[in-house]
């Protein structure tokens, strides 16, 4: 399995999959740097949104994000 | 350039043109790809969304409005609006901006969202649709056509100026059912 098919979590389309190396390794980088970018966005987002919520409700938040 | 390599970038958080090497694949298989990055983006994250979704339906329509607007980033209250209950989603978008709405639009998975989209008003879809057109985002109504409802889907085209139809055009495939769609309710 390449890079591309392990990021992916499947094989891609035919086309892509018949794609020189360079350019699924590109990609796959691409994905991999964008998965890290929007995990980090959604920790900051959610302590954001936490810090909003009015305090008598903030317990039962956290337990609903598994916090 | 192919609006679905334009979708993959914008998905990615990258430029167009650093989307490199896919300009031969049919756009079909850039759809499916698209759609495949988008499920490996945010898998791991299913769980807290869904927890979101959950905890958003069980406290007062204005409390989660005035929340998600003030302190949730659209691409996070899109993954999360993906998983509402569609009467949650009613009530939600009449109490949130369009600008904000806009913004969640631009970030939805069409497929993943039918649900919810097609639980929204159609005037409210329009509003939407005229924030997007302002904005130049002909390519995200374009996604959406094959998404709304036929009421829905006259809203957004009956606030459509002569260039905004022009504008949609590039982002139908030729003879797709999306295509079809806006040719039949243009006339």
């Amino acid at each position: 399995m390449d890079a591309l098919s392990e990021i992916l979590r499947d094989e891609p389309p035919t086309s892509v999959a018949a794609l020189p190396d360079d350019v699924r390794a590109r990609l796959a980088d691409q994905i991999a740097a964008a998965k890290k970018h929007q995990a980090e966005l959604v920790v900051e987002a959610e302590a954001r949104a936490l810090a909003g919520v009015p305090l008598p409700l903030r317990g039962i938040v956290k337990k609903a994000l598994g916090r | 350039m192919n609006p679905q390599i334009v979708r993959i970038a914008r998905l990615l958080g990258v430029a167009p043109t650093d989307v490199q090497g896919l300009d031969g694949v049919p756009t079909p298989e850039l759809r499916e790809l698209h759609d495949q990055i988008s499920t490996a983006l945010f898998a791991g994250g299913h769980k807290r969304f869904a927890g979101m979704a959950t905890l958003a339906g069980s406290l007062p329509g204005p409390a989660v409005a005035k929340i998600a607007e003030r302190f949730l980033p659209a691409f996070l209250a899109a993954r999360v609006a993906e998983l509402l209950e569609p009467d949650k989603a009613r009530d939600l978008v009449r109490r949130v901006s369009v600008g904000y709405l806009a913004d969640i639009a631009s970030a939805l998975d069409p497929v993943r969202s039918r649900p919810v989209v097609q639980a929204i008003p159609a005037p409210r879809i329009g509003e939407v649709a005229r924030e997007l057109f302002a904005r130049g985002e002909h390519g995200v109504v374009a996604e959406f056509v094959t998404v709304v409802d036929d009421d829905g889907l006259a809203a957004a085209l009956a606030v459509a100026q002569p260039d905004d139809l022009v504008g949609i055009e590039p982002y139908l495939e030729y003879g797709s059912e999306a295509q079809r769609r806006v040719r039949a309710a243009t006339g």
